[in-house]
This record gives structure tokens, C-alpha cells and sequence, in this order.
């Protein structure tokens, strides 16, 4: 059984009149890496300086280790948080950045010598320890910032969209040793960001938020493969989300109307699908095209007539756009590059496995 | 042709700069060292025989002790503003709401004239002033109290006049740090003294030393303040100075005195600069 380190129960926030979190709870287990995923304003920093300590909630609990914390400063709280501008002390060089809070703790200074070298070497900065922070660039700022957080062994570490400031490679590259870092020194990290990308890739489980709640929140798999809701949906990956009609339910397959054909679907996972306002998710990569006029075999809608309206190069894919009859237009990825395109305006077939169809509730 | 114009604009901000800088600080500046090294004749006039008499007759123990007293008073002036300013400001850029009203409190009395001020504070002060006369009415005090023209009233009114030239410049940095930094020091485990001394007091030094400059250089010249509340008991460098040109009609000695005045504070500046550039490891300027 996993153990539970934080467990956060119907957090409220409100500034003045706006209420920024919506009745939030949540659990993060011991061990684990979690992203707060979700658009700017949605709350996910608010989520993490809550955590921290830097906000008391207007309601509910935050237990760390199963103790009250929502009343505890900042620095009565054994968490730590990586910034998202770093907030690196500019009138202390890189040793002393990272010896901090070991010095605030009094530990005698032959230890603090030698756990911030084992920490410079973990972080990859060996020999920059007289370094000045200006002197430092944004991926070197970074480590420094994730070191001084580490020294402290903190339950858990909270980061605040870490990588936002770096470039593209280079983040990839922390990605990559973020959570390789991670998994090596098994703390609990709570991170936070916008990029769906960092989070699929980084992730045990994610929290996908909007507007102050959480949407869905489970494995990177969960979200992309069986999101629950259009927003889920819609914000990871790309989609096509097509508005579907539900003629029936019934215990194991529902029936619903889409571009005018009517299909059957089994029906296990989507026991949230209850109102008739549904989206049905296909994934951009699950759909292929053919010019080739489907024969007796080909059943709608595994057939959907549609005409091509553009093809864009993306590098590693080919996205192509087709207008359904309905006039509903449908992405197409296709990853072989090397065969000829159909030329735009052509009549050509769209299909795809009923076991690739999500069902979305409009949520 | 862009060129041309741009130095032509270059040129109209530059030379009126340069004229002034020439002809109201450099040749007067000049003038005083050189009249510093002529002689007093016995009408009150120049005369133009070089001497160094000027700056020998400062050795006398009593000039040293005006400025020695002078030197003092303005660090206690530079201390008191600096203990009661910082709170002040720190806690002006806290309240976001009424941070402009608190900030223009402290520039309103830069819009009278500070002699009007000083008086103000003789008629709080003096033997038959409202406090006085406020305490012999609740009976705290049987005598009026002798609280003008003492050290004491001298120090009140510089503190009081200096105030906003130290509040300005730390209000100033104090507003511009990053809270981040802060929450960072917290979030490490510090307490809030721990955080104010390890990361507040270094991130505003700019602050508090453009303070302590803009607050100790006018307070070791000062002279209509001692003048007023000090009375005949005080003498301050300042003082000094304006009698030899006013009084005594003395120019050479006052031009002498005048030319130490600013050779010790620019001394005591750059040996202040230097301690606390080195002690923190931080650039100041």
C-alpha cells in the first residue's frame, strides 16, 4: 500500500471576491512525481504556494505526514520550492546560495562543506562553487536553485514551472534529469506547469486543472489515452473533438449519432457519460484517409466521406485537415512521409478502430 | 544626415550641462581654494599675498573641537534617520493601498520653506512653548524646561529636516527588491529576523547608502538649525563658516574652513563606501 505524504482536503482560496480555488482535494503519495497541469490563471501556483506556505487557505486542511500544516509558516514546514524566476540571494555566491539552509539550521560547518560539494556534484556544478549568481547561465541558475532546495532534504520538493525561462534543448535536457533526479533521491515532487509535453514526460500521475479545480487526475497514460472531459481533452495532446449525439445506452453498448451515420460502441470505461451533451475524442493519429471508395465491408461511419483541405509538413509528421460533409473538419496525422499526398480538394474516406474512440463529457 | 542631427541634439542637452557644471561648481569651487590661500586685510578685504595661515590657525583646539562636535552631530543625525526610516519605509511599501498618500506626507514639507519649519519647532520647544505649556497644565512639571538651545533641540531638528533624504532612497530599494527573495529565505527555513538580516539588510544596502550620503553630507554643513535652535551655545562647523563670511568678514578663513569641511566628508564617505562594499561583497554603486 502506498503511503500517503500530503493530503490536501476541500481547499478554498478566495482573494476578496474572486475565488481562485474551487474546492480543491487531493493526495500525493510518497515517492511520487505529480504535475499540476493547466492553463495560466487556473489556480496551479496558487495550489503550490499553498503548500509551501506562502498562502493560507480560506478553507480546508493541508496535512503533511498526516499533521496540520494550514496554519505552519514557510520555514516550519520541512518542503521546499523550487522558484519559478529561481530567486537565487544575488549578494551570495553559489556556495553560499546552496549552504543556506544549512546555515539557518546551525549544522557546524565541516558538514556544510561537505554535503553542499556532494551536492554540487549531483546537480552537475562541480568546481562552480565561488561562482556569482550573475555570472551563472539560465540552465547553470537552475541547478543552483534545484541544489538549495535538495540540501535541505525536504519532504517534498514543490516546483514552480522550473524550466519556463530555458530553452527548448535544454529543457528537454532537465527533463530528463529532473526526473532521473527524481527517481534517485525518492522525494515527492509536486510540479507545476503549462506544458503538456513536460508533463506527459515527466509525470506518475497528473492533475489537470482549469478554474480553480481539478479536472482529472491520473497516470500521464490516463490523461492522454481516457480523458473525461472535453477541456482534459482538448488542452493535451491533439484532438478532434466532435460533437456527438447519444441515441441510446444500454448495458454494454451505446449508440450514438456522428456525421450523420449512427455507431455502436462498447462501452466500459465512460460509466461518467450520463447527459446527452457529449464530445467524442479521436486522437489526430488514430485516423487514417484513403482514396480508394470503401467496398461492402467498409461500414459507416468507418467510412466517413470527406474531402482533403490541407496537408502541413511538421517535420517528423504530416498533418493533414479533411472536411467531413457535416462540415466538421477532422485532423490527420500520418507519420509515413515517404508516400504520395493527395492532392487538396480530392473525395477521400476517413476510419478509424471504435477501440481509439473516447467518449468526453462536455464538463 | 541622421548622424549630423543626433549629434546636434547630443551637442543642446550637453553644453548647457557643461556650462553650468563650469560656472557654478567648478570656478566657484576654485575660487574659494584659492581665496583659502590668501590673506584677510584689516578692512575685511582680500588681500592677495599667498599664505598658508588659513589652514595653520585650524590646529587651535577649539576649531577642532567645532569640528569634531559637527562630525558628531551629523552621524547621529545619519544613525537616528537610518533606525527610524527603515521601518518607516519598509512598512510604506507594505501597505500597497496608501503607499502614495504615506509618500507624499513625507515630500509635503518640501513644499514650505524648511526656516519656517525650524521656527514651527522653536514655538513647540521654547520655555513658553505648547509643550511646556501642555505639561505645566497636567502638572507633570512644576518649572517650564529648558529644552531649546541645547544639543538636544539641535539633534531634534536635524533629525526632523533630514528625515525624507534618508526615507527616499530606501524606500526606493526596499520597494524595488524582489518579494521572491524573501519567500525564498523562509521557504529555506529562516525566521523572519533571520531572513531581514541575511536577505533584506544586503538586498537594500544601495538604498542605505545613498541614504546615509544624502542625510551626512548636508548635516555636517548645516548651519540655520544649530543656528536657530542651538542658540549662542552651539557651535558647528556650519555655523563657523557662515560667520566668517557674514560676521567676521573673514573670507580666507571661511573658504579654508570651508574646503576642510568638504576634504573630511568626502574622506568619511569613501571610507564608509569601503567597509560596507567589503564587508557585504556586494556592489553598491
Amino acid at each position: 500500500m502506498t503511503e500517503i505524504i500530503l493530503e490536501m482536503d476541500n481547499i478554498i482560496k478566495k482573494y476578496e471576491t474572486q475565488e481562485v480555488i474551487k474546492n480543491i482535494s487531493l493526495k500525493v503519495n510518497k515517492g511520487e512525481f505529480l504535475t499540476l497541469l493547466g492553463p495560466s490563471g487556473c489556480g496551479k501556483t496558487t495550489m503550490l504556494r499553498i503548500i509551501a506556505g506562502f498562502e493560507n487557505p480560506t478553507g480546508g486542511s493541508v496535512l503533511l505526514e498526516g499533521k496540520h500544516v494550514e496554519n505552519k509558516q514557510p520555514n516550519e514546514r520541512n518542503v521546499n520550492t523550487v522558484f519559478q524566476n529561481y530567486a537565487l540571494f544575488p549578494h551570495m555566491n553559489v556556495f553560499e546560495n546552496i549552504s543556506y539552509g544549512l546555515k539557518i539550521r546551525k549544522v557546524n560547518k565541516i558538514e556544510i562543506k561537505k554535503r553542499v560539494m556532494e551536492m554540487l556534484s549531483l546537480v552537475q556544478l562541480d568546481g562552480y562553487e565561488k561562482r556569482k549568481i550573475d555570472q551563472l547561465s539560465g540552465g547553470q541558475k537552475q541547478r543552483v536553485a534545484i541544489g538549495r532546495a535538495l540540501i535541505n532534504n525536504p519532504k517534498i520538493l514543490l516546483l514552480d514551472e522550473p524550466l519556463g525561462a530555458l530553452d527548448l534543448k535544454l529543457r528537454k535536457q532537465m527533463q530528463i534529469e529532473l526526473k532521473r533526479l527524481q527517481k534517485k533521491l525518492q522525494i515527492t515532487f509536486v510540479y507545476v506547469t503549462h506544458d503538456q509535453e513536460e508533463a506527459l514526460n515527466m509525470s506518475d500521475r497528473i492533475a489537470v486543472m482549469n478554474e480553480g479545480i481539478i479536472e482529472q487526475i491520473g497516470t500521464p497514460e490516463d490523461i492522454y489515452e481516457r480523458p473525461k472531459t472535453k477541456f482534459v481533452a482538448g488542452f493535451i495532446g491533439e484532438s478532434n473533438l466532435i460533437k456527438a449525439e447519444i441515441k441510446k445506452i444500454d448495458e454494454e453498448k451505446i449508440c450514438f449519432e456522428f456525421g450523420g451515420y449512427e455507431m455502436n460502441m462498447n462501452y466500459k470505461n465512460y460509466d461518467n457519460l450520463k447527459n446527452k451533451e457529449s464530445y467524442i475524442l479521436i486522437r489526430p493519429e488514430n485516423i487514417k484517409y484513403t482514396s480508394v471508395k470503401p467496398q461492402n465491408g467498409f461500414k459507416p461511419p468507418y467510412g466517413l466521406k470527406s474531402k482533403i483541405k490541407e496537408h502541413s509538413y511538421i517535420g517528423s509528421i504530416i498533418k493533414t485537415t479533411v472536411e467531413l460533409e457535416s462540415g466538421q473538419e477532422i485532423i490527420v496525422c500520418d507519420y509515413d512521409k515517404k508516400k504520395d499526398l493527395i492532392g487538396i480538394g480530392s473525395e477521400v474516406w476517413v476510419y478509424f478502430q471504435p477501440e481509439d474512440v473516447v467518449i468526453v463529457k462536455e464538463g | 544626415m541622421k548622424k549630423k542631427n543626433y549629434n546636434i541634439l547630443k551637442g543642446l542637452t550637453i553644453v548647457p550641462i557643461s556650462f553650468w557644471i563650469l560656472f557654478f561648481v567648478a570656478i566657484p569651487l576654485l575660487y574659494i581654494v584659492f581665496i583659502s590661500f590668501m590673506q584677510r586685510g584689516d578692512d575685511g578685504s582680500i588681500v592677495y599675498i599667498p599664505t598658508i595661515s588659513n589652514y595653520t590657525r585650524m590646529a587651535n583646539p577649539l576649531y577642532v573641537k567645532v569640528f569634531w562636535d559637527s562630525i558628531i552631530v551629523a552621524f547621529i543625525t545619519t544613525l537616528f534617520t537610518l533606525v527610524f526610516g527603515y521601518p518607516f519605509a519598509y512598512f510604506a511599501t507594505k501597505i500597497k493601498k496608501y503607499k502614495i498618500i504615506i509618500m507624499m506626507l513625507i515630500m509635503a514639507p518640501f513644499l514650505t520653506n524648511s526656516l519656517i519649519r525650524t521656527y514651527g519647532w522653536i514655538v513647540i520647544l521654547s520655555t513658553e512653548g505648547m509643550l511646556n505649556h501642555v505639561f505645566l497644565r497636567i502638572g507633570i512639571i512644576k518649572e517650564p524646561l529648558k529644552m531649546l538651545y541645547s544639543y538636544g533641540a539641535v539633534m531634534i531638528g536635524m533629525i526632523y529636516t533630514m528625515f525624507p533624504f534618508m526615507v527616499l532612497p530606501l524606500y526606493n530599494s526596499i520597494d524595488k527588491m524582489d518579494r521572491s527573495y524573501i519567500e525564498a529565505a523562509k521557504d529555506l527555513g529562516a525566521s523572519k529576523w533571520k531572513t531581514f538580516r541575511t536577505v533584506t539588510i544586503p538586498l537594500t544596502m544601495p538604498g542605505i547608502v545613498a541614504g546615509c550620503i544624502l542625510v551626512f553630507i548636508p548635516s555636517v554643513g548645516l548651519f540655520f538649525i544649530p543656528d536657530l535652535m542651538g542658540g549662542s551655545n552651539i557651535m558647528l562647523i556650519g555655523n563657523l563658516i557662515k560667520n566668517q563670511f557674514l560676521e567676521a568678514n573673514d573670507w580666507p578663513f571661511g573658504a579654508a574652513l570651508s574646503i576642510v569641511m568638504i576634504s573630511i566628508s568626502l574622506i568619511l564617505i569613501l571610507v564608509y563606501v569601503k567597509i560596507v562594499v567589503k564587508k557585504l561583497d556586494a556592489e553598491v554603486f
